[in-house]
């Protein structure tokens, strides 16, 4: 009776082992993969700097803002690696809806988009020509 | 103990009394339990011996497949955390249920101050699902902010387009999918504006209404009446309209 048991015992060991070892195996490329998806997030904001900038050497405010909408939708503060993109976008925004209330004469609205454009521009930093040019085509 | 004739101390093992020289009972009666017991413990040592044996290895194989078995669980562990990607939908929505006294009071907020845009983003960002108390209330107002904010986005994409002539030209898009939007949330405010009994939240509603008008005006030029007929067309013919306006045909 022991010895089947013995028996028994050395045959699931001998499984185990097995399955430890390629558990193991399928472990350490398990890591491999996430190293690869963590450095993808840092790539995904050099690229959207890249496109960015782009835009921008277009004056192609509009799809800036496209991109910004929709960035809104995973996160209303702004990621620090694109920091800039949520300050240019945010500070054309208000500035087009400025005017609206404008038109619409709401002063009190009004008079927050322009609070508003005065404390992003100081953020702006080597973007500050964004703001001129977007008062620009908005004026 | 005494010996039962003299009354004397004497030893367990003593046959007879040292004193008196009477027999000792208990004496005899003493060596055979010992006798017995030694056999009896023998027997039990042989057979604890024996079992030993016999059982010896199984200890070991049993520690070595327990420790195989942890360490395949805690591999299979490591590996489902490293391909894991978290659906950031399904915490969002945790939070969202969490928190939901504070996010609905800082919803409301964001529609007292008209910050509608930003009423939709907060919305978005935070997972928040309209089918569960105390999110319901903000059901229309949602559905029509949804509109109003691509509205916006996409006039916002029309009037600050490049104008530099190799870059990508998306104006005739961006026209059509604001006239859908446009469409849509003038459809959906007429068709509340009509109803007795209005929605608790009907003047954020009315306001953004207010507000898409007055873009029309500073954007497209349009006076009061031109906007009333604007409203009124299909979606394709206020396309067909609003890039006439955009590109002066």
């Amino acid at each position: 009776m022991n010895k089947k048991i013995k028996l028994l015992l050395n045959i699931l060991i001998a499984v185990a082992a097995v399955a430890f070892f390629l558990c193991f195996m399928v472990m350490l490329g398990s890591f491999s993969y996430r190293k690869e998806q963590n450095a993808k997030i840092p790539e995904g904001e050099a690229m959207d700097m890249r496109v960015f900038d782009y835009r921008l050497k277009h004056k192609a405010y509009g799809e800036i803002l496209n991109s910004y909408f929709t960035d809104l939708y995973s996160s209303m503060e702004p990621p620090e690696a694109i920091a800039m993109t949520y300050y240019v976008s945010d500070y054309a925004n208000t500035a087009f809806m400025r005017r609206v209330y404008e038109e619409k004469k709401d002063a009190e609205r009004e008079k927050a988009c322009r609070e508003k454009l005065a404390r992003i521009r100081t953020t702006l930093g080597d973007y500050a020509y964004t703001a001129d040019e977007l008062d620009e085509i908005l004026k | 103990m005494k010996c039962t004739n003299c009354g004397r101390k004497i030893g367990i093992e003593d046959k007879v009394c040292p004193y008196c020289n009477a027999e000792n009972k208990l004496a005899t009666q003493h060596s055979a339990n010992v006798e017995q017991y030694d056999k009896r413990f023998k027997k039990t040592q042989g057979e604890v011996e024996s079992s030993a044996k016999r059982m010896e290895g199984l200890g070991t194989r049993a520690v070595i497949l327990a420790v195989l078995v942890i360490g395949i669980l805690i591999t299979i562990i490591v590996t489902g955390w490293n391909y894991d990607d978290p659906d950031p939908s399904s915490s969002k929505k945790k939070d969202a249920q969490r928190n939901r006294e504070k996010y609905a009071v800082e919803m409301d907020g964001y529609l007292e101050r008209g910050e509608y845009q930003e009423f939709v983003s907060f919305i978005h960002s935070h997972g928040v699902d309209f089918w569960e108390e105390p999110y319901k209330r903000f059901q229309l107002v949602d559905y029509c902010a949804d509109y109003y904010y691509d509205c916006v986005r996409h006039m916002e994409c029309v009037i600050l387009r490049s104008t530099d002539p190799d870059y990508w030209d998306s104006t005739d898009m961006e026209i059509s999918h604001f006239c859908i939007y446009l469409h849509s949330f003038h459809a959906t405010y007429l068709g509340q504006k009509e109803r007795e009994k209005k929605d608790a939240y009907f003047a954020y509603v009315e306001d953004m209404e207010q507000n898409l008008r007055a873009m029309l005006r500073t954007y497209l030029g349009m006076n009061d009446e031109e906007v009333d007929s604007f409203l009124e067309l299909s979606e394709a013919k206020m396309a067909v309209r609003m890039e006439e306006i955009i590109k002066h045909e």
